[in-house]
């Protein structure tokens, strides 16, 4: 991969530096509604796609960022692979450099890891025009700072993804999902962590409408026993992971403003407005729109954890925390060694940035 | 500064049980786990508490002082070795265990405390801390945290930075700043991730939450004994390629055979070419599947013989010889030098015959004890450092192996990290631009570069002189490689 392989993208870096007018990254389009509001120019990535690099022994594929979500879990799963963090895919033109850049992790989060986790490394464009590598495509590697993972969930602010390589893991022998009826929030909760303590295969665990569900991924044998010892019933293909992974769920109804509440994953639940869908084995609890937002940050601030404006929220205003001043500044700090002159997706994460 | 003008303005501000200032004990801290190269420090100070390590650090930022973080000193690559005019910041004495939240399997922890220590203070509620370097009885988390430690159960369960969940940094600028949050995800640029593995040169981690795993029910070794370096290195692309991810697979060629059955007798056949070890975890049912599985696979690719350890006291005999390889090896040779390169896995069989070329033409011994499961080479080359020449020549080859490694499309460490040891290394993986990148992420948190300098990233004038030696024709090394 010679760096002329991208001259449009140097083009429209050097027009938007001389101009002025920012960049606005686009991978699918599928995930305009996140983040803070979209200024300058579109640019798209869609058509940079396809595998650069893939041998299923090593557990590891390297892409194009426009690749779609659909098209690389197809190969993969062609493999019987698949990639550990479930990346969430609204809309069948999601791309995985979209995924990197919202760093948004599905159901199975807690248990495989997150974007983070599985990234191995990066080609990015940064906003001062140059094309540099980062991480690599073995799974240990210490060389050199972890570039990789702070491009993860940077919005485009650091640079345009072009490449990323992943590490994968083997698709589960057999996947059941037990199903429980637990009326009370805290009581699923609270089953989710004595459960997730102890060495059974779980991998997704969530609560809606007063359900339960865990799923269990792995040999035959191993998920027989331990769906033997937990109890409820057996789902061989519960649509709800799906539901969730895709926002179709009845939950991500159009034109709501919904909120995520992050927390440590045992935390009793803070409102008197129950969360409409807990994910995450308890980490990640959904409001919608009727919960009273200042009640939440009030609990959050004595229990700890953070709250993000998911959609539909003024999206003039800052839509993720912030916790301390002194990252703030760092967080400041890099964008001027990434992006000097701010031309990257200006202030879809944090106004200045 | 001198030792007596460091001692006099820290005296002012610490306790003297906290400063180490007479030569005989300064010693001590000369070097890390990589003796080759020694400096004595300005001064030791040995912070008591985070309030201890604020001072220390705010003395170093406004009289320019440089501060090299330590832990327990068994780091491998010259992360701690100290600058003669600062001060090395030891944070030995921080070792407590601040809490375990058992609900949410995390443990609060000083960066003191080692690695083993985590596992042993909660193993009584079913629970351990899964990365596990070799030096685990004695390498502290602080350490493990600045180096991005592995060890034998990484490609099942991650290295450090996938088990740590949270860190209090002390930064140079006066601050002390939570990254990471045990609420799993947090807001902004990741920069727990960019802490993890940054070799102590951008703040000084005073406490970790760390993940702790339930411990598995069952763990059960296999023994796969091959005639050639090829047919094991295959097997182990042909066991991740099955769909089982070991908790562990490891690889010892015939040298490192012999030495560790002369040193333990844990049964290795002294013949073979080259054996396996793989270990496998979770329910009884789900580990007895995968053994048949695994010994099938091995058979397949040409295994002369399969042992399975019938019980927990033949597993750690099995391992033990694994784990006393590199004492072993120091048992055949006055000395050696440990490498940690890592590679795809389907380049192992390769590799390894080049290392062997490599190591007829320099008329240097090696042995091979590594995780094949992830790649990642540890040649132990063997020399005597009292032969004039030998250690320049053993470096050489060191370094030539490493290069083999970043053709092949690895890299130059994987879980050692680069310290002063690999500090030229980085010139041929790396371009210029990207280590200026690094050096100006690097001054994001330490504007005046006094963590750790001179440590990790080289300077481009140290590559320009570095590449001089390498170059040939007017050509970089593997101009055509990709860098990635």
């Amino acid at each position: 991969m010679q760096e002329d392989d991208y001259p449009a993208l140097r083009e429209a870096i050097d027009t938007a530096r001389q101009s002025g007018n920012p960049i606005a990254i686009e991978g699918g389009g599928t995930r305009k509604f996140y983040g803070r509001e979209i200024v300058g120019t579109p640019l798209s990535l869609s058509g940079h796609h396809g595998i650069v690099e893939y041998s299923p022994t090593e557990l590891v594929v390297t892409v194009k960022a426009g690749t779609t979500v659909d098209s690389l879990s197809q190969i993969l799963q062609d493999n019987q692979q698949m990639i550990g963090f479930e990346p969430p895919n609204c809309l069948p033109d999601s791309t995985i450099g979209g995924s990197i850049a919202l760093g948004l992790s599905g159901s199975a989060r807690p248990y495989r890891g997150n974007v983070q986790d599985s990234i191995l490394g990066v080609r990015l464009l940064t906003g001062d025009g140059r094309n540099m590598r980062f991480g690599g495509q073995v799974i240990k590697n210490v060389a050199g700072f972890d570039i990789s993972r702070l491009v993860v969930g940077s919005l485009g602010c650091l640079g345009i993804v072009l490449e990323v390589s992943l590490k994968v893991i083997p698709k589960p022998e057999c996947e059941w999902t037990l199903n429980m009826e637990i009326p009370d929030v805290d009581q699923a909760i609270s089953k989710f962590n004595s459960l997730s303590g102890k060495p059974y295969p779980i991998s997704a665990s969530a609560w809606c409408n007063g359900v339960a569900s865990i799923r269990l991924s792995g040999s035959q044998a191993g998920v027989k026993s331990a769906a033997q010892n937990i109890g409820g019933t057996i789902n061989e293909d519960d649509p709800i992971w799906n539901q969730v992974n895709t926002h179709t769920h009845p939950f991500f109804r159009q034109g709501q403003r919904l909120l995520k509440v992050f927390q440590k994953p045992s935390a009793p639940v803070i409102s008197s407005h129950k969360p409409v869908l807990v994910d995450w084995g308890g980490a990640l609890r959904w409001y919608g729109e009727e919960v009273n937002e200042s009640e939440l940050q009030q609990g959050l601030s004595g229990q700890g954890g953070w709250l993000e404006r998911f959609c539909n929220a003024d999206r003039s205003q800052e839509v993720f925390q912030e916790l301390h001043p002194a990252t703030m500044r760092i967080k400041q700090r890099l964008k001027d060694v990434f992006d000097p002159d701010r031309i990257l997706n200006p202030g879809r994460m944090y106004s200045g940035i | 500064m001198k030792t007596e003008q460091l001692a006099q303005l820290f005296s002012q501000v610490l306790p003297e049980r906290c400063l180490v200032s007479n030569e005989a004990a300064l010693r001590t801290f000369e070097c890390d786990g990589l003796s080759a190269f020694r400096e004595l420090p300005g001064l030791v100070v040995l912070p008591d508490n985070i309030e201890h390590v604020m001072t220390a650090l705010k003395v170093c930022r406004e009289n320019g002082i440089p501060v090299v973080g330590r832990g327990a000193g068994t780091g491998l690559s010259g992360g701690a070795l100290p600058h003669p005019e600062g001060i090395v910041l030891s944070l030995s004495r921080m070792n407590r265990l601040l809490g375990v939240d058992t609900e949410n399997r995390t443990a609060r922890v000083e960066p003191g405390m080692t690695n083993l220590k985590i596992s042993k203070e909660v193993e009584h509620l079913g629970l351990y801390y899964a990365p596990d370097p070799s030096s685990q009885i004695a390498c502290s988390i602080g350490g493990n945290i600045a180096e991005n430690s592995g060890g034998v159960h990484c490609l099942k369960y991650g290295l450090t930075v996938h088990n740590v969940v949270a860190v209090k940094v002390a930064t140079i600028e006066g601050d002390l700043v939570d990254l990471g949050h045990e609420s799993l995800d947090s807001p902004g640029f990741n920069l727990l991730s960019l802490m993890v593995g940054s070799e102590g040169m951008m703040g000084i981690v005073v406490e970790a939450t760390v993940k702790l795993l339930p411990i598995p029910e069952c763990a059960r070794v296999v023994m796969g004994i091959f005639d050639s370096v090829q047919n094991a290195g295959d097997s182990v692309a042909a066991v991740i390629a099955s769909g089982i991810i070991p908790a562990g697979i490891e690889m010892m060629d015939n040298p490192a055979i012999r030495a560790a059955e002369a040193f333990v007798n844990a049964g290795y056949p002294v013949d073979a070419k080259a054996i396996l070890l793989c270990e496998l975890d979770g329910t009884e049912d789900e580990v007895a599947q995968q053994i048949e599985q695994v010994e099938e696979t091995f058979r397949n690719n040409h295994a002369k013989d399969i042992r399975i350890a019938k019980d927990e006291h033949e597993r750690q005999l099995f391992w033990s010889g694994r784990k006393a390889s590199f004492p072993a090896v120091g048992r055949i040779s006055p000395d050696y030098y440990c490498i940690d390169g890592t590679i795809p896995r389907k380049a192992i069989g390769e590799v390894l015959t080049k290392i062997e070329q490599l190591s007829q033409e320099y008329g240097l011994r090696t042995a091979n004890v590594f995780h094949a499961g992830d790649g990642n080479l540890h040649p132990l080359i063997l020399y005597d450092a009292r032969i004039p020449g030998q250690m320049e020549k053993t470096i050489e080859l060191g370094s030539k192996i490493l290069q083999l490694c970043v053709e092949m499309g690895g890299t130059i460490t994987g879980e050692h990290g680069v310290g002063i040891e690999k500090i030229g290394d980085m010139c041929f993986q790396f371009t210029d631009d990207e280590r200026e990148i690094f050096h100006a992420v690097r001054r994001c948190f330490d504007p005046d570069s006094l963590l750790n300098p001179g440590k990790a990233i080289p300077t481009l004038a140290r590559c320009a002189e570095h590449n001089a030696m390498h170059v040939h024709h007017g050509e970089v090394p593997f101009p055509h490689l990709e860098r990635f």
